[in-house]
């Protein structure tokens, strides 16, 4: 029985290698023949994305640029929160709350994000716009916020985790020197949160970089080099699924968006790897220590 | 297992030889829902004809129909001197028909008071040339332009009847449906944009905006008056003769020209 279990679980992990090989595969294979119409320097570094237009442009900085700008913002926000959120359920809220905000924030990360996305385009946007006179509340801010909703459950839950896993000993020790709750907070938790930090934050980029359907709604999606944050973005995951759909098979075109996918597949994937190494160190350096 | 393999194959005969006739329908996706449509409603009058619809575009629809791939090749544009000597060299006549027309209108919010823009004013918008709305008549607002994916067959012909060549300004606010287009319209007094004419009524606090003086109604559309509009053709190989003429003629039948205002184009003809 045993050995059968055994045997269903390696190839099942071969499977899904061999998956993730075929998409990688898949992925370059498709964009390969892009370069006959547009050399990879105009792919990478041209700075007009006009696809259909003729001559076509098929310049992919200006989505680049707008998917680091928000993925930036949006980390900028969900960090800080989750963290505040992560001490306020480990340390500060009552056992009771405590149990209410974990299932609430597990029902949360689950909500669709084309529903984010509406509130987004529905009540954020207008509000923007007529509260602080802006042209379009379809916008790099407005696209990060939403972003960040739908982000934060991920990260808290795993500071969470990392934070009440926090070696007693080490809290004891600090208390029995005759620190308080808040100086074990400050100077013994939280500093020895670095190494798990590091990683949770590239994690969660992860997710960021891959999320499409809030951007798509919300960002406005216009192909340029953003200059604040209230202009509107695109981003290179919402520029696939926008034109995909509609896009002739085995033209340019259609080898750019595979390129576009390729690179972001490059991203995620190496984002995660760091993420992971960061994770796999720190866990060594605990081990050791 | 065998069991069901025999009892799915089996099926499958039976369900190829009850389908004997095949038609297959390439081309243009701003025709596609048309396509789709007809052959649904075709397929239920006539079980035994079997539609395949693909959507890739007026030229690959038109390459494949030359190369003997396709019977109908669905198109949104006419056919292009190259294609029309490759057809000839090859010995086939490429026979069009008018199958719907698809026009487009512009739309502002309600709130502003613009009502009416000239082809070279809309171009120069969407150019970036012009940037505010006291430049056309307007109040003293900026403009907010909302252009479709640039994949769509909307923008399609927004590309070809109004831009002429020149690029909307890659700062314009980029949304996927017509749906989209006027959420974006409605929720901002700044913004203008285009939609299909079949959007165009019930849909509350946007205004549509005249072109020179032409508003988007259906038998401007059809004279070829009215500049935002376009034929959309399905091309056969000759004369169309046996299934794929009876196809074609259900589509420009009274029930096939319903299905057509029923997905947002301009039918041929008056149906109610």
């Amino acid at each position: 029985m045993k050995n059968i279990i055994d045997r269903v679980i390696s190839v099942s992990g071969w499977v899904s290698i061999a998956i993730i090989v075929a998409i990688t595969f898949f992925l370059f294979y498709n964009w390969i023949p892009l370069f006959k119409t547009a050399s990879p320097i105009e792919f990478f570094f041209g700075t007009l994305w006009y696809p259909t237009a003729i001559p076509p442009f098929y310049g992919i900085l200006p989505l680049l640029d707008a998917t680091i700008w928000i993925s930036f913002l949006t980390i900028l926000i969900t960090f800080p929160s989750a963290f505040v959120l992560a001490i306020f359920i480990t340390h500060v809220a009552p056992k009771r709350l405590r149990y209410f905000l974990k299932i609430f924030l597990e029902i949360f990360s689950s909500v669709p994000s084309v529903i984010l996305g509406l509130i987004g385009l529905s009540i954020v946007a207008p509000y923007f716009q007529n509260v602080f006179n802006m042209d379009t509340g379809q916008n790099i801010l407005n696209a990060a916020i939403m972003l960040s909703l739908i982000t934060i459950p991920m990260p808290t839950s795993m500071m969470e985790d990392f934070i009440s896993a926090f070696s007693p000993e080490q809290k004891e020790g600090a208390q029995a020197l005759g620190a308080n709750e808040f100086e074990t907070l400050t100077k013994v938790v939280i500093p020895g949160l670095k190494g798990p930090f590091a990683s949770i934050a590239m994690l969660s980029l992860g997710r960021i970089f891959g999320e499409t359907m809030i951007v798509l709604m919300v960002a406005g999606n216009a192909a340029i080099f953003p200059s604040s944050i209230f202009q509107p973005a695109r981003v290179l995951s919402s520029t696939i699924a926008a034109e995909m759909g509609e896009t002739p098979v085995n033209t340019p075109h259609f080898y750019a968006l595979f390129g576009i996918g390729a690179v972001l597949f490059a991203m995620t994937f190496l984002i995660n790897l760091v993420g992971e190494v960061i994770r796999i160190r720190y866990e060594r350096q605990m081990m050791k220590g | 297992m065998k069991k069901i393999l025999f009892v799915l194959l089996a099926s499958m005969l039976a369900f190829s030889a009850f389908a004997s006739t095949k038609i297959v329908i390439v081309g243009s996706t701003t025709v596609l829902p048309i396509a789709q449509q007809w052959a649904q409603s075709y397929m239920q009058l006539n079980p035994d004809v079997n539609v395949s619809v693909v959507g890739n575009g007026s030229g690959n629809g038109i390459k494949a129909l030359l190369d003997g791939l396709a019977d109908i090749a669905d198109s949104s544009r006419w056919m292009s001197e190259t294609e029309i000597k490759s057809a000839i060299s090859k010995g086939f006549f490429p026979f069009p028909v008018v199958v719907a027309y698809d026009a487009i209108a512009p739309i502002v919010n309600s709130g502003n008071p613009v009502r009416n823009l000239s082809l070279d004013q809309l171009q120069e918008i969407y150019e970036g040339k012009i940037t505010n709305w006291s430049q056309v008549g307007g109040p003293d607002m900026s403009i907010v332009v909302v252009t479709r994916d640039n994949s769509s067959g909307t923008f399609e012909v927004w590309a070809e009847k109004v831009m002429r060549g020149a690029l909307v300004k890659p700062g314009a606010l980029t949304v996927a449906s017509n749906a989209e287009v006027i959420r974006s319209v409605s929720g901002n007094k700044r913004a203008i944009g285009y939609v299909g004419l079949g959007y165009l009524e019930s849909s509350p606090n946007i205004s549509e905006v005249a072109i020179s003086g032409m508003k988007a109604n259906i038998e401007a559309a059809r004279s070829g008056t009215y500049p935002l509009a376009r034929p959309l053709f399905m091309i056969t190989n000759g004369v169309p003769s046996g299934t794929i003429a009876q196809f074609i003629d259900f589509g420009l039948s009274p029930s096939g020209q319903k299905i057509v205002s029923e997905v947002g184009f301009v039918p041929i003809y008056e149906v109610k």
